[in-house]
């Protein structure tokens, strides 16, 4: 009988993107309006590609039907100087079974147990922190079975005056079509003002935004001088609702100010010439920018979800996540 | 617990439970030793009552937990809200943060007692009461607080001569309590023996109360200030403010009050709190306030099955005055 037959909890193999795929497909886009079926192509980039390598903990059944997932992105981080894995939840499913029609009750939980026992945790390859976002409207989404827990609202910073902000004569704005290894330096240079984040350095950058499928970013290197000083990414897009410019990446040192100043003016012109009438970016209230933004007249709004977030650290507890773990709008832009 | 007698508090602990307060406080804390006034004021004299369990251990005090009751309006009906506001344990009955010890038999105890009483326990507990707190005692995040200041130009500015210095409440101010509350999803009922009992009884502390009435004599707005230290430095700090959406020009002149006496204090920033969730939120931003981090993070433990934290995140409305930091 079906609901007698052995459901099977493991790792991903190779050549389980196809069911992953049906499944996913089936349960995020049926009856929900506007929303297109993930691609192959897209799976690829998000779970194969990942410089990182790959956190996907399925069940499926003797027929081969992916049934649930857990899965995460495992992300460098730096947390106090010290290099470490980060896990990005996302694609959580519990699903009806195409073939008997039954939605296995707990397969979630289980996998996510699997998941944390074999990624989760201090040590060689395994990460130290997972989170998540979670809207607003339906906050116990997928929390309990991977033990996370409510981090911090997330706030936006709003710009709705996008008159010319005039830049800085003394930074040069280039768009780049990948980065290279001034976006290492530029990395390293904000790396020491950040307690806990991820690793933003060319690898990463070149993955997450130039090598991305369906979505077009823009990006910018400032210099001043010969000296890299500077960077964002951009792209048209929705935030809560609205059509708005989306700062998805911005990292520049402290002491560069006329870098900040060019790539803010070169943010609200891209936003301006693609007919929008917001910019909109993110940061932990924690952050330098937090302030900094607000002093170049974005006002400060709450987003329609939290972070959530489960420390495996011995050393820190995920209240020291919640107040330290830098967030932007690219950590949200996933699917 | 061998040798300990837990137990609610009552009227005859509370001269050594002051003894084991100020003990520890002026001990650990730094802050000023308590005075009986203003143990009664918090214990005795609160219109809603107390809620408050000791430890006993040879005829002494030596751990307490307590909170200060507070009558709450919640999605359209009356409850009660406890904000934790004393709780410790005299150093050498302490068992450490990783093991259970008095501290968290104690609290055990007070939330059995009162927590069948559907209430809400709330409150900004320091790092290491958190630590205990989430591990035993049930507390759960509810948000890291936000500071909404602006810093104001120091040559004196107007006060408003439509805005009235209140000495005390009357039961007008309900009615303006209820015209808010249709924006609010709980709230404390501020009305005038809550108002007065916080904002006007309380010994050695001034409060300016401000209101904004029409023509027939109704409160049409309430913006109570404190100049005090707040968050280490000397302020202007701005302790509640019930002000419907709709009456927009009461908002401008209570913040025209509100500015005129931070610079005749001499403060050259204004501060307050403002649930995130609230039109509010934007409003004092758009007037020049900018947002900025703290360390506070307010936590709470519901008793309520259809009211968790989740749902007090996104309706609460707290103000300063719902705390005991100004």
């Amino acid at each position: 009988m079906a609901l007698r037959e052995t459901i099977t909890i493991r790792p991903y193999q190779t050549g389980d993107e196809a069911a992953i795929l049906e499944t996913y497909n089936r349960a995020n886009t049926i009856g929900a309006t506007g929303v297109a079926p993930r691609t192959l192509e897209h799976w690829r980039w998000l779970f194969e590609n990942n410089p990182s390598g790959m956190r996907v903990m399925l069940g499926l059944d003797e027929g081969g039907e992916v049934l649930a997932q857990c899965a995460g992105l495992p992300l460098r981080a730096r947390v106090d100087g010290k290099s470490v894995l980060a896990c990005l939840a996302l694609d959580g499913l519990n699903v009806r079974s195409e073939r008997t029609g039954h939605t296995r009750r707990g397969l979630f939980t289980a996998c996510s147990e699997a998941f944390r026992e074999t990624f989760g945790g201090e040590g060689r390859e395994r990460h130290v922190f997972t989170f998540a976002s979670t809207t607003i409207s339906n906050p116990q989404v997928g929390r309990a079975p991977l033990g996370l827990a409510f981090l911090r609202e997330s706030f936006v910073h709003v710009l709705d005056d996008l008159t010319a902000r005039g830049g800085d004569f003394r930074a040069e704005i280039r768009e780049i079509e990948r980065f290279g290894s001034e976006a290492n330096e530029i990395f390293e240079r904000t790396a020491t003002e950040t307690r806990a984040g991820l690793v933003r350095d060319a690898l990463f950058l070149n993955w997450r935004f130039t090598e991305r499928p369906l979505k077009p970013y823009r990006a910018a290197i400032a210099f001043v001088g010969a000296r890299p000083a500077g960077i964002a990414v951009w792209r048209a897009g929705v935030h809560d609702g609205r059509a708005a410019g989306l700062v998805v990446e911005w990292m520049v040192p402290r002491d560069e100010p006329a870098a900040a100043s060019a790539l803010c003016n070169w943010l609200v012109t891209r936003t301006r010439d693609a007919g929008l009438a917001r910019l909109v970016a993110e940061f932990g209230a924690f952050a330098r920018e937090w302030n900094e933004f607000q002093a170049r007249g974005f006002k400060v709004a709450r987003a329609q979800q939290h972070w959530i977030g489960a420390s495996h650290a011995r050393v820190h507890h995920q209240r020291f996540f919640a107040r330290q773990f830098r967030t932007g709008l690219g950590e949200l832009d996933w699917s | 617990m061998n040798g300990y007698t837990i137990r609610e508090m009552e009227e005859r602990d509370h001269t050594p439970a002051r003894a084991a307060w100020n003990s520890v406080a002026t001990r650990s804390l730094g802050v000023h030793a308590r005075t009986s006034d203003e143990w009664d004021w918090c214990y005795r004299d609160n219109p809603a009552g107390r809620r408050a369990f000791v430890a006993e251990h040879d005829g002494d005090v030596v751990a307490l937990y307590a909170a200060v009751p507070v009558k709450t309006w919640i999605d359209g009906e009356t409850a009660v809200f406890a904000r934790i506001v004393d709780s410790l344990v005299l150093p050498e009955h302490r068992s450490g943060l990783k093991r259970k010890g008095l501290f968290v038999g104690v609290g055990r105890a007070f939330f059995e007692r009162f927590g069948s009483e559907g209430t809400v326990f709330f409150g900004w507990p320091e790092d290491a009461q958190w630590r205990i707190g989430e591990r035993f005692l049930g507390y759960t995040p509810l948000r890291h607080e936000l500071l909404l200041a602006t810093e104001i130009a120091m040559e004196a500015q107007a006060f408003p001569s439509a805005v009235e210095r209140l000495e005390r409440f009357d039961d007008s101010v309900h009615e303006l309590f209820e015209r808010c509350a249709r924006s609010y999803g709980a709230a404390t009922v501020r009305d005038a023996a809550y108002l007065n009992w916080r904002t006007v009884e309380r010994p050695s502390t001034v409060y300016r109360r401000f209101g904004v009435r029409d023509e027939r004599g109704g409160l049409l707005g309430v913006a109570i200030q404190r100049t005090c230290v707040f968050m280490g430095e000397e302020r202007s700090v701005l302790v509640d403010w019930m002000v419907p959406h709709e009456e927009e020009v009461a908002a401008e002149v209570l913040l025209e009050a509100l500015l005129a006496t931070t610079a005749q204090d001499g403060m050259a920033l204004l501060c307050g709190i403002v649930p995130t969730w609230s039109a509010w939120f934007e409003w004092f931003q758009t007037r020049g306030f900018t947002a900025h981090a703290t360390d506070f993070v307010i936590g709470g433990r519901s008793f309520r099955p259809r009211q968790g934290v989740e749902w007090l995140r996104e309706r609460w409305w707290y103000q300063l005055s719902d705390s005991d930091l100004a």
